[in-house]
């Protein structure tokens, strides 16, 4: 067993030491992105009144409330979404998987277009709901995804180990079959302004102007990201196989429902406040995984961070670039994301056949 | 040419009078390392094992022979507790895997599986220390002891060189070199293979079994391998058990097992001994 070591051979690299370049990096992205942007925008604020101006300037109010809360949101929503498309892309092996593969993102538009054509905020249960601090309208959107998220559960889970096969056969009828009826609602008896908001929910927009949902998303956001965090070195066995996994003293199928658990948590959450927005999911992780390599202790980290910058980017040019109309961010991302998806895809099959 | 069978390297442990006791029923000195009692498996309807018992010694080298679908790689899923048998019992050391954590049998039991699935670029460093798993806590990072036991299973599999190379860019030889030497990382007791050599041209199939055999002597690692060329089970192997439908037909030395009517009548197929043309492991 005692091989000789080669003289020139350098030591292999723990976790530890590779961690820190990388996490460094996607943390100074992150933190860069975070104090640059909020400064651009239509109107040009001064920082210095926005900050230690009197209580209740100009530029506070547009600092506070036109771009804070939504940059906040934003980075939550891109955190999320990135880390939850890892958790997927490991537990389904498939690396084109992303948050909305399961179907959530369609429970979760239909539970708001619910909310919007049944008028709910003018009834009784819209006012009692106001009443205790919620908003119907993100509330119908969680419900919506709870339900969706335990509606393909059920399914799959009729097979036993959850095969990810299933998994993704499940999500993707039930994604078709409440887009059915998503667009059954919107075109029985039309109207435009139920439309127009409908539209807001099936692209998703981080328009937001106060902290306070922010914070009782954030508190999902928070638990489910700790979960898929802390089941990072299980995933990577998942990630080379169930067998193989399970010979290696792995809970297969615990990890596999616990990812299910925090993955739906944190887009849940993201997806009650911003409705679905395409494609952070794919192009993060895999950027990442592109520049820093596979191992999930490094990349889930990493796409927290590197998902969070660059959704307040994406977010900051739409609110900017055409001014004053305004880009739904869910169309930017879609617009690099496609483009990205493709070339992703060609380099996959180019790789298959080496 | 065929190793004489019964020369498994006894260690020779104090027992415990139950379990001794419990030995006792058979002429062995060591407590089986793997030992599968009277076990049945089914998947849905179909039953694909039958009654199967196999004691397995620590430090033999068995080889499972049969043909396509006579129940190799599910009784090693078996063997491993990633299937649990609907009849019978698999006991680890003189524990029933039921009772075992996973994390316990993953510390004596390592497998290779036939073929990894290259899904997101995985160095073969990274792999390789992925068989650590079982030994660190929920939240532990590799130790340098961890890495060094590593080193020495990639330094013992000649797959060093691939360290930082993805799967992608390496061999099927290569792979399963680099598979086994992950598995190796895991310091078992017990290697399990499914057919480790399917995907391999001659060369590496030979180096691949002398890697095992080597393993199997000089660190006295009981192996079992799931195999379909006969002629590489019959050079590598010291004990043979041939499996058909789900049952085991046959079960001794090689030179026992790899009788000419008893191959046909398991493999519907006339086959013929030329020894004359068996190559031989050593270079």
């Amino acid at each position: 067993m005692n091989a000789p070591r080669p003289s020139n051979e350098p030591p292999l690299a723990g976790i530890g030491r590779k961690l820190v370049l990388p996490l460094a990096c996607s943390a100074l992205f992150f933190v860069a992105a975070m104090v640059i942007c909020p400064c651009i925008g239509p109107t040009q604020i001064d920082l210095r009144a926005a900050l230690f101006g009197p209580a209740g300037n100009n530029d506070m109010l547009i600092l506070m409330t036109a771009r804070l809360p939504r940059i906040v949101l934003a980075a939550m929503a891109g955190a999320a979404l990135a880390l939850a498309g890892v958790g997927f892309q490991a537990m389904l092996r498939n690396p084109l998987a992303d948050p909305y593969t399961l179907g959530i993102a369609a429970g979760g538009s239909l539970g708001a277009v619910i909310a919007i054509r049944s008028g709910i905020e003018a009834t009784a249960l819209g006012a009692l709901l106001y009443s205790v601090g919620i908003s119907p309208l993100p509330a119908a959107a969680f419900a919506g995804c709870v339900l969706s998220v335990g509606l393909v559960y059920f399914v799959a889970s009729g097979r036993g180990q959850l095969p990810p096969t299933t998994m993704v056969l499940a999500g993707v009828i039930v994604s078709f079959f409440l887009s059915a009826v998503i667009l059954f609602l919107l075109y029985w008896r039309t109207d435009f302004v139920d439309a127009f908001l409908i539209m807001r929910w099936t692209v998703g927009s981080l328009d937001i102007t106060s902290f306070g949902p922010v914070w009782r998303a954030g508190i999902f956001f928070a638990i489910g990201s700790a979960l898929l965090l802390a089941l990072a070195r299980p995933l990577n066995l998942l990630a080379t196989g169930e067998a193989l996994a399970h010979s290696r003293g792995v809970n297969v199928r615990r990890v596999k429902q616990l990812v299910f658990l925090g993955a739906s948590i944190v887009t849940a959450a993201v997806i009650s406040l911003s409705g679905p927005i395409g494609f952070i999911g794919i192009i993060v992780p895999h950027a990442v995984r592109m520049m820093f390599g596979a191992d999930h202790r490094l990349v889930m980290p990493c796409s927290l961070f590197g998902g969070a910058g660059f959704l307040v980017i994406c977010d900051t040019v739409c609110r900017t670039a055409m001014a004053p109309i305004e880009l739904p961010v869910g169309v930017l991302t879609a617009l690099l994301g496609g483009p990205f998806f493709i070339w992703l895809l060609r380099r996959e099959k180019r790789q298959s056949f080496r | 040419m065929f190793v004489p069978y019964g020369d498994a390297p006894s260690t020779s442990k104090v027992l415990p009078a139950k379990a001794a006791q419990r030995i006792n029923a058979r002429p062995q000195v060591s407590v089986p390392i793997l030992e599968t009692g009277g076990v049945s498996f089914a998947y849905a309807e179909r039953e694909v094992i039958r009654n199967v018992s196999l004691t397995i010694q620590p430090g033999e080298f068995i080889g499972l022979l049969g043909p396509n679908g006579s129940g190799k790689s599910t009784l090693l899923k078996l063997l491993y507790g990633y299937l649990h048998p609907r009849a019978g019992t698999v006991q680890l050391n003189g524990h029933d895997l039921r009772t075992l954590a996973q994390r316990a049998i993953a510390r004596a039991v390592a497998v290779v599986p036939q073929e990894a699935p290259e899904t997101f670029g995985f160095t073969v460093a990274e792999r390789v220390l992925m068989g650590r798993h079982p030994f660190l806590g929920p939240f532990e990072f590799e130790t340098e002891h961890d890495i060094e036991i590593a080193r020495e299973a990639m330094a013992r599999t000649d797959t060093l060189q691939f360290r930082d190379r993805t799967f992608n860019e390496m061999s099927g030889g290569e792979r399963q070199r680099a598979m086994i030497a992950s598995a190796l990382a895991q310091t078992p007791e017990v290697l399990l293979l499914d057919e480790p050599t399917a995907m391999l041209d001659i060369k590496y199939q030979a180096q691949i079994m002398r890697l095992l055999r080597q393993l199997n002597q000089e660190r006295g690692t009981t192996v079992v391998v799931a195999i379909h060329d006969l002629n590489l089970a019959a050079l590598g192997c010291k004990r043979l058990v041939l499996l058909k439908a789900g049952e085991i037909m046959h079960d001794g030395p090689p030179a026992a097992v790899l009788d000419e009517k008893l191959l046909a009548s398991v493999y519907d197929v006339k086959v013929r001994r030329a020894d004359a043309f068996l190559p031989s492991l050593t270079e």
